[in-house]
């Protein structure tokens, strides 16, 4: 894939002190391309993903976002990396009670001031929960909120940062179909809008037909790139 | 606000309970010691400036501690009593000027304290308002005390009575509020001064009888000539007045008289060796220092601190070691928020300054509230040692 923005290659990975043990032969994925991942619990689409953004290191291989070396880089290099990069959605959102929800949204910023300015980000932060329906929700705290709502402000979390990767990991594992499926949709919407590429864990295949491609991670780990 | 302090602030306001009592254990483990050493050092301060402007004090032999606590400081204990002839040959000493005190009377709880006019010259103590003392049944009152009760010159002040049921005492008198002292940061605030014969006349050793023609009829029983028999319920006077003043009289010889202690102020080294010499008679009476007593009193109040200091010390270790503890379970409930910061990209440095920044806050706020509560106690310490010491 000429124009790939994530390159895996040859990559392996050893749980310490487990016996899981993961080899990625080659995973290619296109910039502003929408991937799903499935496959069985326990088979690694999390480690997977948290190799991609930097989370784990592979004990081999080459992993490659936008032309950086991501196996190469220092931790702090990396974690700067990811700051500005990467945005991501947790299965259980992770939001901060003591927070409201705007300054939810807003913790990248706060938790590294030299990320940008933080009035910009306050108004880029407000036009996305506009965008999603949630402006008027922003000084609640996020118990006050529906799984829902709660959801939506995970998402503009990840997207706050304008990051070029974003990556979800089973964010609609909790939820009921319905509520499953706007999920699904308003975050592939919003990183097609945005031009992102986007990389999302899950078990729900009710969901795939959203994505550009879905990769299977028994084939994937077969040496199988499925497309 | 932004940034780390934003994210500080917002959590401890969230777990406000946590965070107020980790602040009020932690503040209560530095007040305490803070607080104790205050009290000590202030007591100890009081006590030797006290003393160190005394030279000598005389009394019955006894207690030495008794007899200085009693004369300086006015404390309630049974000393004895000396006659006050023995003032007098000490007035008759060159170089020495003796001051003696007639103690043991109280006034809605404060002591009443028997002394002569060289007493206020001695301790530098002038009127605020009115005068000193000028006649018998006058009193000049301390300015803690006139300012606690709201009492000013012209006021009436009763003594408290000694035996409430024995009938053959002194009935309690009305002193006349003659002037209030100045502040002078030691037990003379809190005492009223009056006359030595005015003490007497609290002993029932002075009284006066009425101008039995100036008494009304009723209480007259019968005349013979120039005798005038008059009821008994006629007795000592409860007020000195103009009227009665000239009847007052000593029932006894003035050398015999009972002083509880004499202040002896010697003007020279030698005057001090001598007088200390021919007044010490271990068997009838004792002439002490009261610099020396109270170093060694208070040398025996540092003894005990030092217990008081080791206590403190487990006390501060066992409240850092259970805050920590709470930190530590509360870091652990927050693992998940943690874990999300680190994806995020917050490295280690990131998570360590935001929970140090949250124990730091707590830290500072504890330490600012003992400094407050320090500097409140700093304003009542007068008045705690005063109850530590009443207690």
């Amino acid at each position: 894939m000429s124009d790939a923005f994530v390159i895996l290659r040859e990559l392996r990975f050893r749980h310490r002190g487990g016996p899981f043990e993961m080899t990625v032969p080659d995973l290619a994925i296109a910039r502003g391309e929408a991937v799903a991942c499935v496959g069985p619990s326990g088979c690694g689409k999390t480690t997977l993903l948290e190799l991609m953004v930097g989370i784990r290191r592979p004990d081999a291989g080459r992993i490659e976002i936008d032309g950086i070396r991501l196996d190469a880089m220092t931790d702090t290099a990396l974690r700067r990396w990811r700051r500005r990069e990467v945005g991501l959605v947790f299965q259980d959102l992770r939001l901060l009670d003591s927070l409201t929800a705007l300054e939810n949204i807003l913790l990248p910023y706060h938790l590294d001031g030299s990320l940008g300015d933080l009035a910009a980000a306050t108004a880029r932060a407000r036009r996305l929960a506009e965008s999603m329906g949630i402006d008027a929700l922003l000084r609640r705290r996020p118990r006050r909120l529906s799984q829902g709502e709660r959801q939506r402000i995970a998402v503009c979390r990840a997207l706050v940062t304008e990051p070029a990767l974003v990556a979800a990991d089973e964010p609609t594992g909790s939820l009921d179909p319905d509520t499953a499926a706007v999920a699904a949709d308003l975050l592939v919407e919003a990183a097609r809008r945005g031009g992102r590429t986007l990389f999302m864990v899950t078990h729900d295949h009710s969901l795939l037909d959203r994505f550009d491609r879905v990769v299977e991670m028994r084939s994937l780990l077969a040496a199988e790139a499925s497309s | 606000m932004r940034g780390l302090p934003l994210l500080v602030l917002r959590r401890l306001a969230h777990d406000w309970a946590q965070t107020a009592l980790l602040t009020a254990c932690l503040a209560g483990a530095l007040l305490i010691p803070i607080a104790g050493r205050m009290v000590l050092e202030r007591t100890g301060a009081e006590l030797r400036r006290r003393a160190a402007e005394t030279p000598l004090v005389v009394g019955v032999a006894g207690s030495p501690i008794e007899l200085v606590l009693a004369s300086l400081y006015f404390d309630r204990a049974e000393i004895g009593t000396l006659r006050y002839r023995e003032t007098l040959e000490l007035d008759a000493e060159p170089e020495v000027l003796a001051v003696p005190l007639a103690l043991g009377f109280t006034t809605r709880g404060a002591p009443i304290v028997g002394t002569r006019y060289d007493y206020f010259e001695q301790r530098d103590l002038r009127p605020a308002r009115g005068n000193l003392l000028q006649r018998l049944g006058d009193c000049v009152v301390g300015a803690a005390l006139a300012r606690r009760l709201g009492i000013a010159p012209g006021d009436g002040l009763f003594s408290d009575p000694r035996e409430a049921y024995d009938l053959a005492t002194a009935p309690p008198l009305r002193m006349h509020v003659r002037g209030v002292l100045e502040t002078s940061g030691t037990a003379d605030d809190e005492a009223v001064f009056v006359d030595l014969r005015t003490a007497w006349l609290l002993e029932g050793l002075l009284h006066g009888h009425a101008e039995a023609r100036s008494l009304p009829e009723r209480v007259v029983l019968g005349r013979d000539g120039e005798r005038i028999v008059l009821d008994e319920g006629i007795r000592e006077y409860y007020e000195v007045t103009d009227e009665n003043l000239a009847g007052f009289h000593l029932h006894g010889e003035l050398g015999e008289m009972p002083t509880s202690a004499i202040l002896v102020f010697p003007r020279t080294r030698k005057a001090e060796t001598i007088v200390s010499t021919r007044l010490d008679e271990p068997e009838a009476r004792q002439a002490v220092d009261p610099a020396i007593v109270v170093g060694d009193l208070l040398n025996r109040v540092v003894r005990v601190a030092r217990i008081f200091d080791l206590v403190t010390v487990v006390l501060v270790v066992v409240t850092v070691a259970l805050s920590s503890m709470t930190l530590l379970l509360s870091i652990r409930a927050r693992r998940s928020e943690l874990l999300a910061m680190r994806a995020i990209g917050a490295g280690p440095w990131t998570i360590r300054l935001l929970i140090g920044g949250e124990v730091l806050a707590v830290v500072a706020v504890a330490v600012v509230v003992a400094l407050v509560a320090a500097a409140w106690l700093d304003a009542v310490v007068p008045d705690l040692v005063r109850w530590v010491r009443s207690a």
